[in-house]
């Protein structure tokens, strides 16, 4: 009989990426992961660290449960034999030793760490790397990211970020690590969500479309299949902006910039309530997972001259992709025709599909036509105005639409509550029984946006629809307006319920700090 | 508020207690004047979802390998 082969042992090896000869270290990295790490890989990997890596440690083998999934099912049945056993690598931005490292620990310069499949090519496995330490400041970047930990001998690493992995074009195209991208974020941010390995995420796709290894790509009935049975309940959004029909558009050619300009609210509203968007291309798939903001200053000087009320998204410096092609973390322009550091801008995306969750009924669309109605009626008008003359304003009401939970929504009213001398306006917020989800549409200026802060908001039913589509809550300025019974009829008041005040912007979906979102 | 006064829960009749009832004014009609210039729109948007939803039936995407 033959014999089983031993147990590993894992062997850990310390490289110092000399930045004087960045091609011999990285050289080194990949002698030692026995040439797992292709050139490919190297190219890729260097793009986004070698402005800050200093030390690699090569860990291996490593067993990763999403490259075994996909050798289970797809590279084990191949003729020729191959590893299931992948290398990792970890990034600091010190030069540190072994021990510092393994006993010690240098959580503080930790970067992040990536898997290296042994694959021939796009070698890159499960990434995730630390957004604010590879320069990315959180007051200006926001970007959904969640914490993912690594044991390195027994010593435990935590990583904020927002996974990626490269598509290898045979088992997985780029629509399936994307897919994979977005679930797993979502699994690891909430429990409601099972864990799902990459061949899991292929099969649910089912087979009416024919086999799905070697893979040649997902139709939409695919991503709402998969998301479906992942757990979410996803919606799919068009860019009009392409034309009546731009799921088929040849070119990413803008043929009208109004629907483009709703199409862009749309998409910073799913952004800004903190969900990761799959957005097409047409033949390339990537995820959407934040925004950059313009600066103060850049905002005074594009709408001081406005009239206009002006909707958060005209804010937006660029979005931030994750492109399986590229290293995490890039910044796509959001005009047509301007080139950013990523190849495509926001007008060519034909469209996106959004994983919501259950009872989000209202469209964000919807609350676009109710609150642009809604800030023009006479009353809510007047109240505006009055708010706005009563801060040295320089320009138009700023408003943003964000979902969130009503519970999330109430915990950060209390925060606010608990600070001394704060508004004491949250206490309604505590007071309201809230839907599980609500929509919020903050009023601000450009002054009170340089602050963080915002003089008014509406909360509207996340489950409410054509037929019942009325404010919860409603506060501007010194005004609260609710709903109310009063003497047996049912009705939305309003009152001068406080003096003059400004709060705090909510803290921010995507979860970095409140700055000029 | 003190700074060492511990913080007391309020209910909404606390909270408008000093707010006569003759302050509140209705925004019933403001409501239904919204609601009623938004229906078109919002029966728009769905005509919308289903022309998309036909337009992207059987459309194969994701499968580009671009580097």
């Amino acid at each position: 009989m033959a014999e089983l082969p031993a147990y590993d042992n894992v062997k850990f090896s310390v490289f110092d990426i000399d930045q004087q000869n960045l091609e011999q270290s990285w050289k080194d990295v990949k002698h030692e992961t026995d040439d797992f790490l292709t050139q490919w890989g190297i190219d890729g990997l260097r793009s986004g660290l070698d402005e800050h890596v200093r030390t690699v440690l090569v860990e291996k083998p490593y067993v990763c449960e999403d490259f075994r999934s996909l050798h289970r099912h797809f590279y084990g049945r191949k003729f020729r034999e191959r590893t299931s056993m992948c290398v990792r690598l970890h990034f600091f931005r010190k030069e540190l030793t072994l021990s510092q490292i393994l006993l010690v620990g240098a959580q503080q310069d930790y970067l992040g760490s990536s898997v290296i499949e042994p694959l021939l090519t796009r070698c890159i496995g499960r990434t995730v790397l630390d957004p604010v330490k590879l320069g990315h400041d959180p007051s200006n970047v926001h970007l959904l990211g969640t914490t993912f930990r690594s044991r390195i001998g027994g010593q435990v690493y935590e990583v904020r970020g927002y996974p990626f992995r490269s598509q290898n074009s045979e088992s997985t195209v780029c629509a399936h690590v994307t897919m994979w991208a977005v679930c797993r974020y979502l699994s690891t941010k909430f429990k409601l969500y099972r864990k799902h390995l990459p061949f899991e995420l292929i099969e649910m796709a089912g087979r009416r479309n024919g086999r799905v290894v070697p893979h040649h790509g997902l139709n939409y009935a695919d991503y709402s299949e998969i998301l479906d049975r992942f757990g979410c309940h996803p919606v799919i959004v068009a860019n009009h902006g392409l034309g009546s029909h731009p799921f088929s558009a040849k070119t990413g050619e803008t043929k009208s910039q109004t629907e483009l300009i709703n199409f862009e609210r749309n998409l910073y509203t799913y952004i800004e309530s903190g969900f990761p968007l799959i957005a097409t291309f047409g033949g390339h798939v990537v995820s959407v997972v934040g925004h950059t903001s313009k600066t103060p200053q850049e905002v005074d000087e594009q709408i001081k001259s406005l009239n206009e009320p002006v909707h958060a998204a005209e804010l937006v410096g660029s979005y931030v992709v994750m492109d399986d092609n590229d290293f995490p973390y890039q910044f796509m322009s959001r005009q047509t025709g301007s080139k950013g550091e990523y190849k495509k801008t926001l007008g060519e995306i034909r469209g996106i599909v959004v994983p919501l969750p259950d009872e989000v009924y209202l469209r964000p669309q919807d609350v676009e036509s109710f609150i642009s109605e809604f800030i023009e009626d006479q009353p809510i008008a007047n109240m505006i105005q009055e708010s706005l003359s009563d801060i040295p304003s320089v320009g138009p009401l700023i408003y943003r639409p964000f979902l969130t939970t009503g519970a999330s929504l109430k915990e950060f009213k209390l925060k606010q509550l608990q600070k001394k001398n704060e508004d004491p306006n949250p206490r309604y917020h505590l007071t309201l029984s809230l839907p599980k989800f609500v929509w919020v549409i903050e009023f601000s200026s450009a002054e009170l946006r340089a602050k963080d802060r915002a003089f008014g908001e509406v909360l509207l039913d996340a489950t409410a629809g054509r037929s019942d589509l009325e404010p919860i809550f409603i506060r501007i300025g010194k005004y609260i307006a609710r709903n109310r019974r009063v003497t047996g009829k049912r009705d939305i008041d309003y009152a001068v319920a406080s003096s003059y005040s400004t709060f705090l912007q909510y803290r921010h979906n995507l979860g970095s700090p409140v700055k000029n979102v | 508020m003190s700074e060492n006064e511990p913080l007391q829960w309020m209910d909404i009749e606390d909270l408008e207690k000093d707010i006569p009832s003759e302050n509140w004014q209705s925004l019933g009609e403001t409501i239904r004047r919204v609601n009623e210039r938004i229906a078109a729109d919002l029966d728009r948007n769905r005509r919308r979802e289903a022309a998309d939803f036909a337009d992207i039936q059987n459309l194969v995407v994701g499968n580009e390998v671009t580097r």
